[in-house]
């Protein structure tokens, strides 16, 4: 019951002086909605690469390019050696006529593309299917050091290590960006805590002498960041839930092979991570102007 | 119960408010102090709810020394003492219920209780018709009537009241000396500073007279004069 009471009155305080804050208020709110957006956008960003990846990562197949000649016992030799190596599921031999027939058949209707062709270009080939994709770097390192009838090796991995480091760059500068605007946005909210600290001296004043607690009178300025902040989150949520959808609709037909991620749940837990970012930033700049103007 | 023991009190500027002091105050007593401009008594009534911390010297309440209160607990302190100060210190912002009751509501009491208790205090000083009213809008003596009723408001144990009757008009001031000491016979301590020489005539209480920091006189049915030898 106590608590309720009190909860009523910081929360009733927090609003009043949220809205009496005007302007400043309004500054604090938008400077959380830039750094809260921005943040989300890496956000998406990087959970579609991740996504990207992820697709890639899952066929870890190999295919192995033969060389143009090369003498029947030379193949048995490389078949046999495959077989031995246990992380390999399974293999299968796909000769360059089946690997045209193939191609053929994804081309479908423009096919007319291979008829102009004399002789098939393509080479024979052993396709692997690999247990698990953290083995494929050494043994494509060995079968490549041993088998001089192998000409090429090609693997989905190669590209997915391309796109991880790009994530990683791109999460390094993503964090500093974060960091930074995240820093800005606590100082400005806690500019704002400041000046209304400031406007409500002589009540903080009285409210001491007449014997209220320092959490008392701490708690409707705390609640006041909060409010700042989850307004904020509110904000940068409801501008990530209307351009995101724009986005992916206008880069769809440029990049067909991208699987933009879409997931209502996927969503809903960026959703969260923004409103607790606001708040958690409301939180931690209200703190430091209460610690450091209040002095109770 | 209130004790100092040669408890001094200088200010970070030099000036020595307080100089030596001791004195002890019965629960349920009825105090005058007196003094010229500049005695100190002010300063007396600061340190015992502790606005001010002695510089030597203790002083102890209900048995607890003060100095020693961790932060925490002066909030526990001051709830049970009711001050009356000398600027009034109002809010301009509040109407003089919502002034009132704040000093309720800041201690977590319950609305309710707000609303009676605040109505209550308000009556007594005769400004309930002037509840909506802000500070502003009331004369000082009014004023003052107003931060009577929130010294009040918390039924305090020690009410400390600094010139509470300077802007009143005589037949104001005798109305709330008479509620002051009808508070006092049910118990609360009761320390006035003044300079109205009429009403500490009139009610024949302790006086104790400053002089420069020091306690120079202090008798049991005391009329105001400074002098030492009457
Ligand atoms: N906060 C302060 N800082 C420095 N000096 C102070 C402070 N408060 C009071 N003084 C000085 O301490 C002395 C005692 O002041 P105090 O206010 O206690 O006097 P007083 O008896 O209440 O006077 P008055 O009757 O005018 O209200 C004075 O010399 C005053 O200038
Ligand atoms: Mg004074």
């Amino acid at each position: 019951m106590k608590l309720m009471n009190d909860l009523n009155y910081y929360i009733k305080e927090a609003f009043v002086s949220f809205f009496r804050g005007g302007l400043m208020s309004f500054t604090s709110i938008t400077t959380i909605t830039i750094s809260l957006a921005i943040f989300g956008m890496i956000l998406i960003f990087s959970m579609n690469l991740k996504e990207f990846a992820g697709i890639l990562e899952s066929q870890v197949d190999v295919t192995i390019y033969l060389v143009e000649d090369y003498s029947e016992d030379k193949l048995q030799e490389l078949k046999d050696f495959i077989i031995d190596i246990p992380e390999i599921q399974s293999s299968v031999f796909v000769s360059k006529a089946e690997a045209l027939e193939k191609l053929r058949k994804e081309l479908n209707e423009e096919d007319f593309l291979l008829n102009a062709l004399e002789t098939n270009p393509l080479p024979d080939s052993i396709e692997l299917k690999i247990k698990s994709s953290l083995s494929v770097h050494d043994i494509i390192k060995k079968l490549r050091s041993k088998f001089l009838i192998i000409d090429d090796i090609f693997y989905g991995q190669e590209i997915v290590e391309k796109v991880n480091r790009f994530t990683q760059v791109l999460r390094i500068m993503g964090t500093i960006l974060v960091v930074l605007l995240g820093l800005a946005s606590m100082f400005i909210v806690s500019n704002t805590i400041k000046l209304t600290v400031y406007a409500r001296r002589e009540e903080i004043e009285i409210m001491k002498l007449v014997g209220a607690t320092n959490s008392f009178i701490r708690w409707p300025f705390i609640f006041e960041g909060i409010l700042q902040g989850a307004f904020g989150g509110v904000m940068a949520i409801i501008i990530i839930m209307i351009t995101y959808p724009q986005i992916i609709d206008n880069l769809k037909s440029m990049l067909p092979f991208m699987p933009f991620v879409s997931r209502k749940a996927d969503l809903f837990l960026l959703y969260g991570k923004l409103l607790f970012s606001g708040v958690f930033l409301g939180v931690i700049g209200s703190l430091i102007s209460v610690r450091k103007f209040l002095d109770v | 119960m209130i004790q100092m023991y040669n408890m001094s009190k200088v200010y970070s500027n030099g000036v020595r408010a307080l100089d030596n002091l001791s004195i002890e105050i019965e629960r349920g007593d009825f105090v005058f102090l007196i003094g010229s401009s500049g005695a100190g008594k002010s300063t007396f009534l600061k340190m015992i709810f502790r606005e001010e911390l002695p510089t030597e010297g203790h002083v102890i309440i209900d048995g607890r020394n003060i100095e020693r209160l961790s932060d925490s607990k002066v909030p526990y302190l001051r709830r049970n003492i009711g001050v009356v100060f000398q600027d009034f210190k109002l809010l301009k912002s509040k109407t003089v219920y919502e002034n009132v009751a704040f000093a309720m509501r800041v201690i977590g009491m319950k609305g309710s209780i707000v609303d009676r208790q605040t109505k209550n205090v308000l009556d007594m000083v005769g400004l309930l018709h002037k509840a909506r009213m802000y500070p502003e809008q009331i004369s000082g003596g009014e004023q003052q009537r107003v931060c009577i009723a929130r010294a009040l408001v918390n039924d305090p144990g020690i009410l400390l009241t600094d010139e509470p009757t300077g802007n009143l008009d005589p037949d104001i001031s005798k109305d709330i000396m008479n509620m002051l000491k009808k508070i006092n016979l049910r118990g609360t301590t009761v320390i006035m500073a003044t300079h109205d020489k009429n009403i500490v005539d009139t009610m024949r209480e302790r006086v104790v007279v400053l002089k420069e920091g020091r306690i120079i006189k202090d008798t049991e049915r005391g009329l105001y004069s400074y002098e030492v030898n009457e």
